[in-house]
């Protein structure tokens, strides 16, 4: 199969592959850049676990195409922390226990973080709607909306 | 996912150029969000896929002093939160907003919505009560045709790959734009859905209204749609019949409201969710004239 050649920016690096243009976006993050917080939940756009930041907002990888971010760019969590310090979303998911098994955390973290670059006051109401998308199977919702609550800056 | 090949032009005039070149199964894909699970699941099977995301002519929101006209490539996201589109057609921004999930409507596209030709298309069902008419492309030029006509089951089929649900596109052909007209002064439109639970809920059913009244707060012009309660969203006359002329009191909104009932049981009776659509969709209408009455009275 002919390949296709991508280039777009990637937790803040330009990058460039050469990917079968059947892959989705998902596959290739974690397979040919071992990015593997972005998880696969549903494979069907409803759990949100695949959740990564395109072009500043907030999407479902597994419905994405790879060859479709070619010149876009794009976060993931491994994007989020800088100099080694996390970010402080992060850290507010840690100090509120918002994290149970972990799985649906990188998806809660980029929806949250797209929602705090275009709404940094955002409401309860505004937050819950910013991770709908997202399903946590421990059902821990309310301290993971604290935790957001909690990173909004003063 | 089977193997094909790939394609991302920057124009509608390249990919008439790829119709012309490519003589596989193809499939356009914008937001991905029902083709990419189609194509996954191998439930299509395309030998050539063509990325519209990166046509930039088919993505904007337009206003002239007649028609509001949208780019096929919008995303739910921006039909949500648009100015022109909160004000001048309440009913699809209602819609839009209500569309699966966050992550979804960042991605999904009306475009995608109409041709996909899912019976519960959360915009199509705003669009029919808006009287939205598609702009359709092909190397010949272009056609419009009604959404109406559209879904009709009179309809040549002429579908392949994506637009397998659609009658209404051809193989050489994009769906361009769609457009409706403006809110006249007195004019008001709403939408509401009835899901399972508030996020990535398909619809069970839903409710589009635009009404126009007289300077006597009569209704001057109806249109009433129902989604999810047939193969495609469609009107029902014989209910707009029922308030047209009146003002909206109780009793007329209740006849209108019985009138709607017996449509959804005429439509889909044998179901077995007909006993419980018959009735909700009473309430889901009730709400939406509420709606109306309250932009109305404003």
């Amino acid at each position: 199969m002919e390949k296709v050649k991508i280039s777009f920016k990637l937790n803040g690096e330009n990058v460039t592959v050469e990917t079968p243009p059947n892959k989705r976006l998902l596959d290739l993050l974690r397979e040919d850049f071992e990015l593997t917080s972005v998880k696969e939940g549903c494979g069907e756009g409803e759990c949100g676990a695949c959740t990564v930041i395109l072009n500043n907002e907030a999407v479902t990888s597994c419905t994405v195409l790879a060859p479709q971010v070619d010149n876009c760019e794009v976060v993931t969590v491994e994007g989020l922390g800088k100099d080694g310090e996390l970010d402080k979303l992060q850290e507010k998911f840690i100090e509120e226990g918002a994290v149970q098994c972990g799985y649906c955390t990188p998806g809660m973290l980029l929806s949250a973080k797209a929602l705090l670059e275009k709404n940094p006051h955002p409401s309860r109401d505004e937050i819950k709607t910013a991770i709908e998308g997202n399903l946590c199977r421990c059902t821990g919702y309310k301290k993971i909306v604290d935790a957001i609550e909690a990173s909004i800056e003063e | 996912m089977k193997e094909f090949k790939y394609y991302s032009p920057k124009s509608l005039n390249e990919i008439f150029k790829i119709f012309e070149a490519e003589k596989g199964e193809t499939c356009l894909i914008a937001g991905g969000t029902d083709v990419m699970l189609e194509i996954n699941s191998k439930k299509v099977n395309p030998d050539v896929v063509i990325n519209l995301k990166s046509i930039d002519e088919i993505n904007y929101i337009k206003e002239d002093n007649e028609f509001i006209r949208i780019g096929a490539g919008t995303t739910f996201t921006k039909l949500s939160s648009d100015a022109v589109i909160l004000n001048s057609a309440r009913a699809l921004a209602q819609a839009c907003s209500k569309v699966g999930s966050t992550q979804i409507r960042n991605l999904g596209t009306i475009g995608g919505n109409i041709v996909t030709g899912s019976a519960c298309g959360d915009s199509v069902s705003a669009l029919v009560a808006l009287d939205a008419i598609l702009v359709i492309q092909s190397p010949k030029g272009k056609r419009e045709i009604t959404l109406t006509d559209f879904y009709s089951p009179g309809q040549k089929s002429v579908c392949d790959g994506c637009y397998h649900n659609t009658p209404g596109i051809g193989k050489d052909e994009v769906l361009v734009e769609v457009y409706f007209k403006k809110a006249e002064k007195n004019e008001f439109s709403a939408f509401r859905k009835l899901g399972k639970r508030k996020a990535l809920a398909k619809s069970i059913l839903t409710v589009g209204m635009s009404i126009e009244f007289d300077d006597d707060k009569k209704v001057k012009n109806a249109r009433i749609s129902l989604g999810a309660v047939g193969k495609h969203p469609y009107r029902v006359t014989s209910a707009e019949n029922i308030i047209d002329g009146k003002k909206l009191s109780d009793e007329t909104i209740e006849d209108c409201l019985n009138e709607i009932s017996n449509i959804v049981i005429a439509n889909i009776g044998s179901r077995a969710s007909c006993p419980f659509k018959k009735e909700s969709v009473k309430g889901v209408a009730r709400e939406v004239f509420a709606s109306i009455i309250e932009q109305s009275s404003l």
